[in-house]
């Protein structure tokens, strides 16, 4: 394409968190060893919560709670908890506003052959028809949420996955001939191996060099349009990128985002910076392993109920029904997007002599 | 590669003696008393490196050897001496080297004695022979006796006789014999003072190898070939053939360039964030990769080195100069643009890193940095009293380049008459940030880089480049540090027509350094002392 060409390195993707006043009027969602008290009686509590009795709670809480009829994992193997009533659905958003893109394309979130029956929300700026079922569900949980000063600890917890090289994104605009109004660009959104440098303050440098993956599932390629400095994506209905864990066992099979329906609205900062969103629906099996990929002690460490949580992104999945039971595989959500400006190699370019510098 | 250039520079040197007439006698020069030179940290470990192999380690500190004002680190070796805390170092330097050298993987590559009736004549001649290379001549049979007998003695102490051996061999290098370099000197046949033939080697070998001689230069100096004209120049264009030669042109290139205090830059990481430990390590060797593939493998025109766009990156440099590098480890070859804004050594990172603050870029330290390194040209020490505020007010809302700061501190009479020989040249590079990033506005206002130097009108840094490559100075500076670095002391009066001579010839062998080098090894002059009575004669 003619015009110009421009890269850069994600540095933040993860899942968008609004802050409302009422957003949890229940409370926040209970973490495992305050689940397990609410299956008990008023008298027990209060007899297991004597500190006399600590080491039968911990045991209860930490073993008895966490573990199947038939000896399961509640973090490897949290389907086996799905009819457990004692693993409730998580205490769900009750605000109205969340980040987002509208992706069915629904005002209402009707049933459609792409999406269940689903609540919408409504934008930040009053945009309406926002899908984001993720947040949904997992906005009151405490270690998800976060606080406005903080942020979102999930959100810390994977942008550091960036810092850390386990895996990283580039995008790249091609045929830009304006910054502010391209009628059509072509958007590459793929993973790459190398690693990220980061300053003194952990920060990604700008303008570093990565070559985009040698795997072709992890490249992914869009048309888009820029107005008024914003560049608005069309739907990718299928995108894999490298989602690493140095895991053994279930989880480290479980190595990339299996997005659908992707949408991505981000701006062309003036410094340089792209900032934005990118709505998707992602397969509530990744999603779930993202948080509970470290087995057991998510839930007893960590204080992560993962049945609860694997069984509230099922019933509120809204995205990608299955073609015999109607169900819905795969969720909405919003990942927050920052990308810092860098230089893209392609394969064909790896040995390609560059020439050119200020 | 080395073969090639060797070949060329031979080609060069034969057409400069036709061209120069140089076959005249050279200028006479007075040489310098007989002396004595530390070695560098870096003589000391490649030294080691190569009587016991690379895989001995070298432990310790090694007390800086200061840069004498306006000169190079190696004249600051013939003006130092140990400190008692110094010399517990080299003491303890000594002792781990000679242990491991004595240790089971490493004593049979330098010993084949054994315990027994034998020993002690074994011992001896493995003293004999390692003292040659320790110490660089010849132990004299009592000398050998001693070792052996204190190695005797020591095994019988630590009930091990290669720890015997080890502790007398530590002795031997904790020796100032092998510390300091020693000019021995004789009387030729012609009853004049002179540099005996081990002498020599050792100043030949510390500036060809920037380490002790090896065997065949030693075997050269036993047989009395360096004292002769096509013995000495074999020699020479032994080690100038050398792989060897590059770790001594990096050495002097580093100490020429200041290279050395890259170690110790820090910068602001909230105003340079890209400043990260891997930049910082890359950028020296940027710089010496440029050099040596420029001046040896390519056997270039050194003032080419002030305009080449030839240069090497890597992944880290990159994020730096701003271009991408498709290689993700290591080094590529890499060529500026024509048309950017990046040519030779005075536009890339490490000089304009070096010679600026840690939050800001300086014009006047780029500026003296040119003068005093590349030109050799002192600029006076600045008065104690002297008022910065203006200089460093970088968001002074009148002042908002440099150039309006640096102009209005000139308005001081006792700032303006060394300002105005280091600003007007440092400005030239003014697009380039405290880091060496480019730019080209400063506080919103465009930057103006145009200057003249000595005369010579340029309007960028490409430009001002070009005006150094062209400037009689360069390549007289060049001769001179070189001279310098090779005598480890600075030229005295007595040479000035010598250098003089030498620059001519420089000029007409292409200003090649390898040829510069050749001509200085191979030259009277450069083993010349004066012929003062030496104490160190006849005293071994």
């Amino acid at each position: 394409m003619q015009g110009k060409t421009l890269g850069f390195l994600v540095t933040k993707f993860s899942p968008s968190v609004y802050y409302g006043e009422n957003d949890c009027p229940d409370g926040l969602t209970p973490t495992t060893d305050e689940a397990f008290l609410l299956t008990q009686t008023p008298a027990e509590r209060l007899r297991l919560l004597k500190p006399e009795n600590a080491l039968e709670f911990e045991k209860k809480w930490k073993t008895d709670y966490t573990t199947g009829p038939n000896g399961e994992d509640i973090c490897r193997n949290p389907r086996s908890f799905l009819n457990d009533d004692r693993h409730p659905v998580h205490l769900t958003v009750k605000g109205a506003v969340s980040h987002g893109m509208n992706l069915d394309g629904t005002d209402d979130g009707r049933a459609t052959a792409r999406s269940c029956k689903h609540e919408k929300f409504r934008g930040p700026n009053g945009e309406p028809g926002i899908d984001n079922q993720l947040y949904r569900v997992m906005g009151c949980a405490k270690n998800w949420r976060g606080d406005p000063t903080n942020g979102s600890g999930m959100a810390l917890k994977y942008n550091n996955y960036m810092k850390d090289g386990l895996h990283n994104y580039l995008i790249e605009i091609r045929g830009m001939k304006d910054p502010r109004n391209t009628e059509e660009v072509e958007v590459g959104i793929y993973s790459t191996e190398d690693k990220s440098m980061l300053d003194g303050a952990r920060e990604h440098l700008r303008n570093q060099t990565f070559a985009v993956t040698k795997n072709p599932r992890w490249r992914n390629v869009t048309r888009g349009k820029i107005v008024d400095g914003v560049l608005t994506t069309e739907v990718i209905d299928t995108m894999y990128l490298d989602w690493f864990f140095a895991l053994n066992g279930p989880f480290g099979a479980v190595n990339e985002h299996e997005f659908r329906q992707v949408h991505f609205r981000l701006s062309l900062e003036t410094d340089g910076t792209l900032k934005g969103v990118m709505g998707a629906y992602d397969s509530i099996e990744v999603q779930s392993a993202q948080g509970r990929h470290g087995g057991k002690g998510v839930a007893t460490n960590g204080n992560r109920d993962c049945a609860s949580e694997y069984k509230s992104m099922a019933v509120y999945a809204d995205g990608v029904p299955d073609p015999v039971t109607g169900q819905c595989t795969h969720i909405s959500l919003s990942q927050d997007v920052e990308a810092v400006p860098a230089y893209i190699i392609h394969p064909e370019q790896q040995s390609t002599k560059v020439a050119s510098a200020k | 590669m080395f073969a090639i250039a060797a070949r060329r520079f031979t080609l060069v040197a034969l057409l400069a003696t036709g061209l120069c007439g140089c076959g005249n006698p050279e200028p006479a020069t007075t040489g310098a008393p007989a002396g004595m030179r530390r070695l560098t940290e870096e003589q000391y470990r490649n030294s080691i490196a190569d009587i016991f192999g690379p895989d001995v380690k070298v432990s310790g500190r090694f007390e800086p050897i200061l840069r004498p004002q306006h000169g190079l680190v190696a004249a600051g070796t013939s003006q130092i001496s140990v400190s008692p805390a110094g010399f517990e170092q080299y003491y303890t330097m000594a002792n781990t080297v000679a242990a491991q050298a004595m240790d089971e993987a490493h004593r049979a590559t330098m010993m084949t004695c054994a315990p027994g009736p034998e020993a002690d004549a074994c011992v001896t001649a493995f003293f004999k022979r390692v003292g040659l290379v320790i110490l660089r001549r010849p132990l004299t049979d009592a000398e050998a006796t001693a070792y052996a007998a204190a190695a005797n003695e020591s095994a019988k102490t630590a009930g091990d006789f290669y720890a015997g051996v080890a502790l007398s061999l530590g002795t031997m290098l904790a020796s100032p014999q092998f510390i300091f370099e020693i000019d021995r000197t004789e009387r030729g046949p012609d009853g004049v003072v002179r540099l005996d033939a081990y002498a020599k080697a050792s100043r030949l070998s510390f500036f060809l190898t920037n380490s002790t001689p090896d065997q065949a230069l030693l075997d050269a100096a036993a047989r009395g070939d360096l004292h002769e004209a096509k013995g000495l120049a074999k020699q020479v264009d032994r080690l100038l053939a050398s792989s060897r030669l590059e770790t001594s042109v990096r050495a002097f290139f580093t100490d020429m360039f200041g290279l050395d205090a890259t170690a110790e830059l820090v910068k602001d990481p909230v105003i340079y964030p890209s400043f990260v430990r891997a930049v910082k390590e890359d950028m020296p060797e940027q710089t010496l990769r440029t050099i040596t593939q420029h001046v040896l493998l390519d056997d270039g025109d050194y003032r080419d080195l002030f305009t080449t766009r030839r240069t090497f990156m890597t992944r880290p440099l990159g994020v730096i100069y701003g271009v991408p590098i498709a290689q993700a480890s290591g080094w590529v070859p890499y060529e500026f643009s024509r048309d950017g804004s990046r040519a030779g050594l005075l536009t890339m990172m490490n000089f304009l890193a070096l010679n600026s603050h840690d939050g800001r870029s300086s014009p006047t330290l780029r500026g003296k940095a040119l003068r005093e390194l590349v030109l050799c040209q002192p600029v006076p020490i600045p008065p104690g009293n002297v008022d910065f505020s203006l200089v460093q007010d970088t968001k002074n809302k009148e002042l908002k380049t440099a150039r309006d700061r640096v102009t209005a501190h000139r308005a001081e009479p006792t700032c303006a008459g060394c300002h105005k020989i280091m600003d007007p040249i440092g400005l030239g590079m003014e697009t380039f940030d405290g880091v060496g990033s480019f730019r080209d506005a400063e506080n919103g206002i465009s930057i103006d880089t145009s200057g003249d130097l000595d005369g010579v009108k340029f309007s960028n840094a490409v430009e001002l480049g070009k005006a150094v490559h062209d400037n009689p100075a360069t390549a007289a500076c060049l001769v001179n540090r070189m001279y310098e670095f090779a005598e480890r002391r600075p030229a005295l009066s007595g040479e000035k027509a010598w250098l003089d001579n030498l620059t001519r010839i420089f000029a007409a062998d292409g200003y090649r350094v390898r040829a510069l080098m050749r001509r200085i090894a191979v030259s009277e002059a450069f083993y010349k002392v004066q012929p003062e009575p030496n104490t160190v004669e006849g005293k071994r």
